[in-house]
């Protein structure tokens, strides 16, 4: 499961992308959620998704023949265990029917995300954590603050290393403000990288590139902001792997946080 | 989908090519405009350097716009990183540092490249020859190496100096492989005896297409301007397997077999 080339091989691997698909049919059931309708979604990228079928042939199929009540909608029997749903959040009939399903189609542009600070530079995780400071931008702590009406996101940039995947485990504080590294697992994100070793290769399809992860911290960062009770100006960061035994290094270019007004 | 296409498409979605474009064409423009009236000069850029101080900087004045002109739009990509990672107030301050580190690259590269052009001369049949060899140079694994250099990205600090220092490297970083893969193109148009304009746009086009080419092993290969028509093209979407192709694709593919 761990290496992107044999990972279908493994049950979990269709294990785990079913339940993705089924966590975002959970959240096709708010009415308060914006579901993605511009023809770039719609249609997949350019070169087509294909999957064998029963017969033994190929069939292309697009996103949207998954959405509800096309021909490649799933149906579930419970949106409800683990999704993080409050209980009758819609009938089932609705999520899975041809009903039009609560989530609204849009398909506008999302509101633009904006740098509002970042550490400063390149930092090595290797079998012991790494801890590093991000630095905001002085308009942001003397304005509204880090969370306004706005979402807040950790960047993790380039994540580069030898390792098909890996685990990691951020921790966010705000020493600087009074707000110091938590144990707490709810000031904590676990972020898992897949397909590690290829997206680092220079001839790979990332280019060399490694991982980009985007973590939304926005309830990490509403009660960092509270504890500290004024503006922050400087998340402490503090980044370990989560391996048994011998683990290689993971390289991050840069660690940033970016602010997305809620659409 | 390749990394360069991801880029186009939400440079798209953006409306951030727009100002790319303009610039190329409007470089272009410029270029064919100075052609008809550098004649002092000889005939375009081959005289250039031959012709004394001012008009080695002439020379260079046409071979930098005509880098704009044809590089803008493959820049795009590193350009959309560039802006995305720099706060707001400062992306105007960090585009004109890459351009500097980028613009670098070039200029150093014209002062070899024009007394090359120069000795070299202008002709069809000469044209020719340097089309023939900018294409065999597109195949070869040095030139492949240098486009999947093209891809890389570098963190840019936010704040102060170091932000414009970050944007100027991450130009000289841009610019250094593209300089190693594009040399020998930009001699084409140098080379024609007339339509300078129109082969400094084929040129481009074909620049443009080996930057949407996905990162490969280096090695020899077809010229991979043809590889990416094939697949923007919608015959050919699906039915045509790349050689490299990576990805969850592949896996279903295999376990279908």
């Amino acid at each position: 499961m761990e290496d992107p080339d044999y990972a279908a091989l493994d049950p979990i691997f269709w294990l785990h992308h079913c339940n993705i698909d089924r966590l975002w049919a959970a959240w096709l059931t708010q009415k308060k959620n914006k579901m993605e309708y511009r023809k770039a979604w719609l249609r997949g990228p350019a070169r087509h998704f294909e999957m064998p079928g029963p017969d033994g042939q190929l069939h292309k199929f697009t996103p949207a023949d998954t959405l509800p009540g096309k021909t490649l909608a799933p149906t579930y029997d419970d949106l409800q265990i683990g999704t993080g749903l409050p209980p009758v959040a819609a009938s089932l009939e609705e999520v899975t029917g041809a009903a039009p399903m609560p989530a609204q189609f849009t398909t506008e542009e999302p509101p633009p995300a904006n740098l509002v600070g970042s550490n400063s530079g390149k930092i090595t995780i290797t079998g012991a954590p790494a801890t590093t400071e991000v630095k905001l931008q002085p308009e942001v702590t003397e304005a509204a603050g880090l969370v306004g009406e706005e979402r807040v996101f950790l960047n993790l940039e380039n994540v580069r290393g030898t390792a098909p995947s890996a685990r990691l485990m951020i921790r966010i504080g705000a020493p600087s403000a009074g707000a110091a590294l938590a144990e707490d697992s709810s000031y904590s994100v676990p972020v898992a990288l897949f397909g590690l070793k290829q997206a680092t290769a220079s001839d790979g399809e990332h280019g060399g590139n490694g991982i980009n992860v985007a973590v939304d911290i926005t309830e990490i960062a509403g009660k960092l902001q509270e504890e500290a009770g004024a503006s922050i100006d400087q998340l402490q960061v503090r980044i370990e792997q989560q391996a048994e035994g011998e683990v290689s290094p993971i390289t991050v270019d840069r660690i940033s946080i970016y602010k997305q007004p809620v659409g | 989908m390749t990394p360069g296409l991801v880029a186009l498409r939400l440079a798209w979605s953006r409306g951030g090519l727009r100002g790319p474009v303009l610039i190329a064409l409007a470089a272009l423009l410029a270029s064919a405009y100075w052609e008809t009236r550098s004649q002092g000069c000889g005939s375009g850029h081959h005289h250039a350097v031959a012709g004394g101080l001012q008009c080695a900087s002439i020379g260079l004045f046409e071979w930098m716009l005509m880098v704009v002109a044809m590089m803008t739009p493959l820049l795009v990509p590193t350009i959309n990183h560039v802006w995305h990672s720099s706060l707001a107030r400062r992306r105007f301050d960090a585009l004109l540092a890459l351009g500097l580190g980028y613009g670098v690259c070039w200029a150093l590269a014209g002062m070899l490249l024009m007394p090359v052009a120069a000795l070299w001369g202008q002709g069809w049949t000469r044209a020719f020859a340097v089309l023939a060899a900018s294409i065999a140079w597109s195949c070869s694994p040095i030139s492949q190496y240098a486009r999947n250099r093209c891809h890389r990205v570098r963190g840019i600090h936010p704040f102060g100096l170091a932000a414009d220092r970050d944007s100027f490297v991450q130009g000289l970083a841009a610019g250094a492989p593209c300089v190693l893969a594009c040399w020998p193109w930009m001699l084409v148009p140098m080379s024609v005896p007339a339509g300078h304009a129109v082969l400094t746009l084929a040129v481009t086009l074909v620049l443009f297409l080996e930057r949407l080419d996905e990162p490969r092993k280096p090695a020899w290969r077809t010229a991979p301007a043809l590889t990416v028509l094939r697949l923007l093209s919608p015959r050919w979407t699906g039915a045509w397997q790349p050689a490299g192709q990576g990805g969850i694709h592949r896996r279903f593919a295999a376990l279908g077999k």
